[in-house]
């Protein structure tokens, strides 16, 4: 980890960028599960709600996704060397988490149909493969949300991400997700809309 | 571009380029920005109001004397409601997912259907629009976002729809089904009401009306087809916005049809008869096309204003106008400017000064006549321009109770076996009735692209996120009438 602080700082870290946001105050009203509701009822809505948005940046991104700009798709550390290009990776990823999110024996949609023993373990899944694609967008292609000037949406889209990760248990505040880490812990403005 | 430096140091490290973008990029940064702030907007007002609906169950239980076990059981109930419907906002329905009962309804761009849903057993009605004869493409979204406006107004004048989704070809809507059929029918049936009932419906409709103009919208294709029955007999408009009368209210060209078609007398292939048509013979002739022309792509004009016809612009008294019509059938029997052809009714709205007239063997009481003179007139003067209130002061309402009328008894009760009776429905004669041009071509194509490619998984169902939209008018709706 130490070695990362002598990469030059990213794009999404400085100013004015960093400081950009749709929402003010704390997504702790819209991710707190509300009383006497289903918990898992409400993790699989807001995996559900999240994978929309951050299909949406991905669309918005992919053009720029090549094998050129993107030999990996981790962005910091040195690729396992079994991992495909991200331009491969990552929409294999977002077809996969598709399918999932839209499996009847993961994700019940049936009136009365009730989700798989082990829910918690998949939402966790689900959540660390969104984490890779938000880090993917965030390291690589941050240029282009801000041309499409969404900068300010994407962070805010990110913090709630982070927020409800670990309102929910989802591994986002162990910081070592995907091989990469919390973004939030690195830059005081991001760690102020996550709290 | 960028500059190297430190976090937190100010300046511009990188300059924004909104050309580097293509034109399909942008496009999808202005949709997923447009959704996102939609959504946060919505999320803030959901977590407010279903606190609020908790914090009200948790009050009216500690003020009531019931055990406590009997509290805890509320308040289950109360998240399996939320819980449910978080669940529904991540389904998607398709067309699988309900199973048809019976065609009960016909239209240019599809048919309307008794449906099942196949997991909760619940009925709807199920409206199957062909897409590509509705709009051009760019228009659909527009005018989703206009109905979706209005199916969450949650209005009980207003048809409620309760999902919408697509496919490649069509655009479904579920829509609550109201098992009294429609005034049409009614009419077909009756021939006339009395004034007593006459009045009974036209009050209904002012206040329907009166409901959609304070939304927003005009109506527009106001006609007996559109007013339906509900349950225990009272009135509600018909979903409208990708109607047939939308399109064709929109469409300059079918009025440029009406224009400049020639005259009865001299297109048709029997002129004598056609020109010493008495009135009788002329209504009888309109009487026996009545159904067929409400399943007709051209449809019928007979209650449509003279001003959307002369495309100059109109407001929400159009729909005025189209109610006088309808008063005026249901005392005489059929519309005032009832012809055997569009065209006719056409050139007979347009010279209403002339036209319109009021039978001398009908007897209809001075009241009724001046309320439809007084709808029946130029926008200008046309009762209800500045409000409903004009119209409901008027003295053929007198007596009407308007805060209680959809709490009072219904004239005509529909007396219902089931739920899926559909004896107020002409399924009968619908089955004899094909299928709009465009439709039935469609219905070929797709069956003549089934044979040659069944099993390969071209026709995979349209599955399409089934929520309209996200309020919790909605959810009050959707419990309350227990639509789980
Ligand atoms: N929600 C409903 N419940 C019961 N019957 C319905 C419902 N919606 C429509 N119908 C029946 O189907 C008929 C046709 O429906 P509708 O008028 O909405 O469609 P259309 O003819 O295609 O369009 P439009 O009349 O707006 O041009 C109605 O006259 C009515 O008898």
């Amino acid at each position: 980890q130490q070695q990362q602080v002598e990469e030059p700082e990213p794009l999404f870290m400085k100013q004015p960028f960093a400081r950009s946001a749709i929402v003010k105050g704390s997504f702790k009203t819209i991710t707190a599960l509300p009383k006497y509701v289903d918990p898992n009822e409400w993790l699989a809505l807001n995996l559900f709600e999240f994978f929309q948005h951050l299909s949406q940046f991905w669309d918005l991104t992919s053009p720029s996704c090549t094998q050129t700009t993107c030999p990996t798709t981790h962005p910091t550390h040195p690729p396992p060397p079994q991992n495909p290009p991200a331009h491969i990776y990552i929409p294999s990823l977002l077809t996969h988490l598709s399918s999932l999110l839209s499996s009847p024996s993961h994700f019940p949609t049936r009136h009365a149909h009730p989700f798989p023993r082990n829910f918690g373990q998949i939402a966790r899944e689900v959540y660390a493969q969104m984490w890779l694609v938000f880090e993917h967008v965030y390291w690589r292609h941050f240029e282009v949300v801000v041309d499409g000037g969404a900068e300010a949406h994407w962070n805010s889209l990110f913090a709630h991400f982070v927020t409800f990760g670990r309102e929910f248990g989802m591994g986002a505040e162990q910081g070592g997700m995907g091989g990469g880490e919390c973004y939030c812990d690195r830059g005081a403005e991001m760690k102020s809309w996550c709290l | 571009m960028a500059g190297g430096g430190q976090g937190g140091e100010e300046g511009v490290h990188y300059q924004r380029q909104p050309e580097r973008l293509t034109k399909t990029q942008q496009e999808k940064a202005a949709t997923a920005k447009l959704k996102l702030e939609h959504f946060y907007k919505v999320a803030v007002e959901q977590a407010v109001e279903r606190n609020q609906r908790r914090l009200e169950a948790e009050q009216r239980l500690a003020q009531d004397r019931g055990s406590e076990e009997r509290k805890q059981r509320q308040l289950r109930s109360l998240g399996e409601k939320e819980s449910q419907y978080c669940r529904l906002r991540r389904t998607r329905l398709g067309l699988d997912d309900f199973h048809t009962v019976k065609v009960i309804g016909k239209g240019a761009f599809g048919e309307v259907r008794l449906v099942q849903k196949v997991d909760t057993g619940k009925i709807y009605a199920m409206k199957t629009l062909l897409k590509s004869e509705m709009f051009k493409k760019d228009q659909l979204a527009h005018v989703r976002a206009e109905r979706d406006v209005l199916a969450e107004s949650n209005s009980e004048w207003v048809v409620q729809l309760f999902y919408s989704f697509q496919d490649v070809n069509y655009l479904y809507l579920i829509m609550e089904f109201l098992p009294g059929g429609d005034l049409m029918t009614m009419l077909i049936k009756w021939d006339t009401f009395s004034e007593d009932v006459t009045r009974f419906y036209i009050a209904e409709c002012v206040l329907a009306i009166e409901a959609i103009h304070k939304l927003g919208f005009i109506h527009r294709d106001i006609k007996p087809d559109n007013i339906l029955i509900d349950q225990s007999g009272h009135v509600k408009l018909s979903d409208f916005g990708l109607s047939t009368g939308f399109h064709k209210t929109h469409d300059s060209a079918y009025y440029q049809r009406l224009l400049t078609a020639p005259k009865p007398s001299s297109s048709s292939s029997n002129p004598q008869t056609q020109i010493h048509l008495t009135l009788k013979e002329r209504v009888a002739t309109w009487k026996a096309n009545r159904r067929v022309m409400a399943y007709s792509t051209v449809g019928t004009p007979d209650y449509i204003a003279p001003e959307i016809f002369l495309q100059q612009g109109y407001g929400m008294e159009c729909d005025w106008w189209s109610l006088g019509a309808i008063m005026f059938e249901c005392l005489v029997g059929w519309p005032p400017f009832c012809s055997e052809n569009a065209h006719e009714t056409y050139r007979k709205i347009i010279n209403w000064r002339e036209q319109l007239y009021f039978p001398e063997d009908v007897h209809i009481s001075a009241e009724a006549e001046d309320l439809i003179r007084r709808l029946i007139t130029s926008a200008d003067h046309r009762l209800g321009r500045h409000s409903a209130d004009d119209l409901k002061a008027h003295p053929f309402f007198a007596g009407v109770n308007w805060a209680t009328i959809r709490q009072v008894e219904a004239p005509f009760i529909p007396q219902l076996k089931s739920i899926t009776d559909t004896s107020y429905f002409p399924t009968d004669e619908l089955e004899d009735v094909p299928d709009a041009p465009a439709v039935a071509a469609m219905r070929q194509q797709q069956d003549t692209a089934g044979a040659q490619q069944s099993g390969n998984g071209v026709a995979e169902t349209g599955k399409d996120l089934a929520f309209v939209g996200y309020t919790y008018k909605r959810f009050d709706m959707m419990t309350k009438k227990g639509m789980w």
